[in-house]
């Protein structure tokens, strides 16, 4: 179903896009309500000071972050329910998602540092993000 | 395929990631691109859910769990959100997505009503809430061209219980599948949703809709 979605787009758009499996969670401890008081204006020449809806967009923290300020998860391991068990807390929050029967958690404890996991499943590219 | 990074901009308080090879701009919330050589173009979401994890390892346990990247970029911070949103009282709710359109069911809603059967636009949708692990999914309630009507049974410790009026068969809320012995039932399709904080839904989808019985 999903594979068919991807694909689907693929030709819609004429490109061939990730697939994102994204989760928004607005409120970043660094960022969010706390706009005013760390966030600043992009630094100049970005490209985006002419659209007036762009003008928005700003980057949090105390000072301009580097490019890969978020160290994208590229190539995840996992472990079995059992082996995770021992260092997890039952109440920890997970992202969950099934892919052509396979079953995967993301534990967001480990999400916060990094956001963004790459990973694919029988051929279908997808950026899970928090 | 696009390779993604993100250096921690952001836009009406969701994040805003880059394409490695052209260096355009998308937004988390919406998947959409706002600026660069794919304006306009929005990446597909696949269904996930938003769960605990004593919930997700008991209705799959044959789940696989991304373990502790090797590569430690800061510590990890354990559970930041949750004390920040508890703080702050943020308000969440299951923002679902069918056929173009998108609406949001605000968890306060659904605690009461752990079962809502609606509509979105014309495509009939099944929205189910789990109180105790504060797990929303939402289903595609057709099966075989035939609208299943579903009621509440019970809320178990780690389920909704839900059986067809039709033919009195139980269901697992939260997973779609039918409780028989029969494997080949066919299950309920998820559908695509994402938690979201109620008060920037319409930020994101100006013409986004919320639930409200």
């Amino acid at each position: 179903m999903t594979g068919k979605f991807v694909v689907l787009l693929a030709f819609a758009t004429g490109i061939v896009v990730a697939c994102i499996a994204y989760w928004y969670h607005a409120a970043f401890p660094d960022s969010s309500q706390a706009t005013v008081s760390i966030a600043r204006p992009l630094p100049k020449n970005t490209g985006l000071e002419s659209d007036p809806a762009l003008n928005r967009v700003i980057h949090s923290g105390p000072m301009a972050r580097p490019r890969d300020f978020f160290r994208v998860i590229e190539r995840p391991t996992y472990r079995s329910v059992h082996e995770a068990t021992r260092s997890m807390t039952d109440d920890e929050i997970v992202l969950g998602l099934e892919v052509d029967g396979q079953f995967r958690a993301y534990p967001i404890n480990y999400l916060n540092d990094h956001e963004m996991v790459r990973e694919e499943f029988g051929g279908l590219p997808l950026q899970i993000t928090w | 395929m696009l390779e993604f990074g993100h250096r921690g901009w952001l836009l009406d308080e969701s994040f805003v990631f880059f394409d490695r090879e052209f260096d355009s701009l998308w937004v988390q919330a919406t998947g959409v691109c706002i600026q660069g050589k794919f304006k306009g173009e929005q990446l597909a979401t696949i269904p996930i859910t938003h769960t605990t994890w004593k919930e997700w390892r008991t209705l799959h346990p044959e789940s696989l769990v991304l373990a502790k990247p090797s590569y430690q970029v800061e510590r990890y911070r354990r559970d930041a959100y949750e004390r920040l949103y508890a703080e702050r009282g943020t308000q969440f709710g299951l923002g679902v997505f069918v056929a173009g359109q998108q609406k949001l069911y605000p968890l306060e809603k659904l605690k009461t009503t752990p079962i809502v059967t609606d509509k979105i636009g014309d495509t009939p949708v099944l929205v189910v809430f789990h109180p105790p692990s504060k797990t929303a999914v939402a289903f595609d309630p057709m099966i075989d061209d035939r609208m299943v009507e579903f009621e509440l049974v019970e809320v178990t410790e780690f389920d909704v219980i839900l059986r067809d009026s039709n033919d009195n068969t139980f269901w697992s809320g939260l997973t779609g599948r039918a409780q028989t012995s029969d494997d080949t039932r066919p299950r309920l399709r998820q559908l695509r949703t994402t938690q979201f904080v109620t008060g920037n839904w319409l930020k994101h989808f100006s013409d986004g809709l919320i639930y409200d019985p």
